[in-house]
């Protein structure tokens, strides 16, 4: 037992000194079980899941129906948060879309102009995330008529709490 | 040839930003000379993948002041939307080498984050430090003194951006680039300058006839003139163009001045031409 014992702590010990910031890829979102929607399920496997900017000869890029314009006009009609001095910067929502078009493990980052993190009030950083997790007009990747899962990201440049532009 | 255009379209994204740098330069220094070399070990493994920053780890390891793979290291982050994590990168390759990175840098806030005063500050302090041709934007699409033009004409700064685009346009040596002409016409139209954008935007339609765009602000600023004629030949040609993939499309972020289709549809209505 005490040998185990040894074993177990020289294991912990090892697994410390490896560096855990590059386990997966830049970018990639694991499903985690606290906050996820179990319901939401990817098409193939998590190592296959492309970037929205993927391009090549047979591919047909990810979108939403209607374009940016469809998507800056949801925004428009349900985005409704006073003008709030100092709620300055940028909020990144980055999630997962599925072969089918479907949404979902969303991660917020929150930063402020100056590029550092900053906490946004919750209650303007839910709606924003609750819009974008009711947005279901994703076009996902396609490859010779075959669709892919894919990462997407949508940045909000905020001024005043006010949304002054929507990225990519 | 269309394949081959986007085959080159495809290696382009998969390849590394900058040109791999020459390792041979660095054979006096054995620790940045084996920095350089885990350089190229990243980028033979696809961008952002846990192979490829890993070797970009031991590479600024062994020579932390290896600029180029901060940078490199730094390029996934921000196409995937980590932008805390990529302006720290980018920032050290910057601090150790401003005048090779200060132009990227400030590119890079205008196209995927609309830090219009961040990027000015980049691209201005790139120019007072060197006293040679500042160079393109990393898309290639706009020489770095146009790209400062749009940020002040997205600001509202309407003379500065007028200056800097004549300024840049009257050089001798000046590269047209592809859509010059389109934003200034654009500046004009929204100035008011109806005439001077319809010039701008004839020009366009001679450099790169391949964009609907330039068709909606040429009916824009005939609707504008009480031109009715020239107004709806031009909303029609627009919409004709952008539903045959004749439009502005970067791989990553929307451009400056750029319209969608629902925008021709929406005037092609103003004007009781639904179902154009």
């Amino acid at each position: 037992m005490k040998k185990f014992t040894i074993l177990l702590l020289l294991l912990a010990s090892a697994a410390g000194c490896f560096n855990t910031e590059h386990e997966r890829d830049v970018g990639d979102i694991p499903f985690d079980p606290a906050t996820d929607d179990p319901g939401f399920e990817l098409c193939g496997p998590e190592s296959s899941v492309k970037q929205y900017y993927v391009r090549g000869s047979s591919h047909t890029p990810a979108g939403y129906e209607g374009e940016k314009r469809a998507l800056e006009k949801i925004f428009l009609e349900k985005y409704d948060y006073p003008v709030s001095e100092g709620e300055d910067g940028y909020i990144t929502i980055r999630f997962v879309v599925n072969c089918r078009g479907k949404s979902g493990r969303f991660r917020v980052e929150q930063m402020g102009f100056d590029y550092q993190p900053k906490a946004f009030s919750p209650a303007l950083v839910q709606q924003l995330l609750d819009i974008t997790r009711s947005l279901d007009g994703w076009i996902p990747v396609s490859r010779n008529g075959k669709t892919y899962d894919y990462y997407q990201y949508l940045t909000f440049k905020l001024r005043n709490g006010q949304i002054e532009k929507i990225l990519p | 040839m269309k394949k081959y255009a986007l085959l080159c379209l495809f290696g382009l994204l998969c390849l590394p930003l900058y040109a791999p740098p020459n390792c041979e330069v660095y054979k006096t220094d054995e620790a940045c000379y084996a920095s350089c070399q885990e350089a190229m070990k990243a980028i033979r493994y696809r961008q952002g993948s846990r192979q490829s920053q890993q070797h970009f780890d031991k590479s600024i390891e062994l020579c932390p002041d290896f600029a180029y793979s901060y940078m490199e290291k730094a390029v996934p982050f921000l196409k995937r939307g980590e932008f805390i994590q990529w302006k720290k990168l980018i920032d050290k390759a910057v601090e150790l080498e401003p005048a090779e990175y200060l132009g990227y840098r400030g590119w890079c806030r205008l196209q995927f984050l609309r830090d219009y005063e961040g990027a000015i500050q980049d691209i201005e302090r790139l120019k007072e430090l060197v006293n040679y041709d500042i160079g393109f934007c990393q898309t290639g699409d706009y020489h770095l003194d146009i790209a400062l033009a749009l940020c002040y004409k997205e600001l509202g700064q309407t003379d500065k951006t007028r200056g800097l685009f004549e300024e840049y346009l009257q050089k001798d040596e000046a590269y047209i680039g592809l859509y010059d002409f389109y934003h200034l016409g654009v500046l004009e139209y929204e100035t008011g300058e109806y005439r001077k954008a319809i010039a701008h935007l004839t020009r366009q339609v001679r450099e790169n006839d391949y964009l609907g765009e330039t068709y909606y602000f040429l009916a824009l600023t005939h609707k504008a003139l009480d031109d009715k004629e020239a107004y709806v030949s031009n909303l029609k040609k627009a919409r004709a163009y952008y539903e045959a993939g004749k439009f502005r499309a970067d791989t990553y972020t929307e451009t400056v001045d750029k319209i969608y289709l629902q925008d021709i549809v929406d005037e092609l209505e103003d004007a009781g031409l639904e179902g154009f």
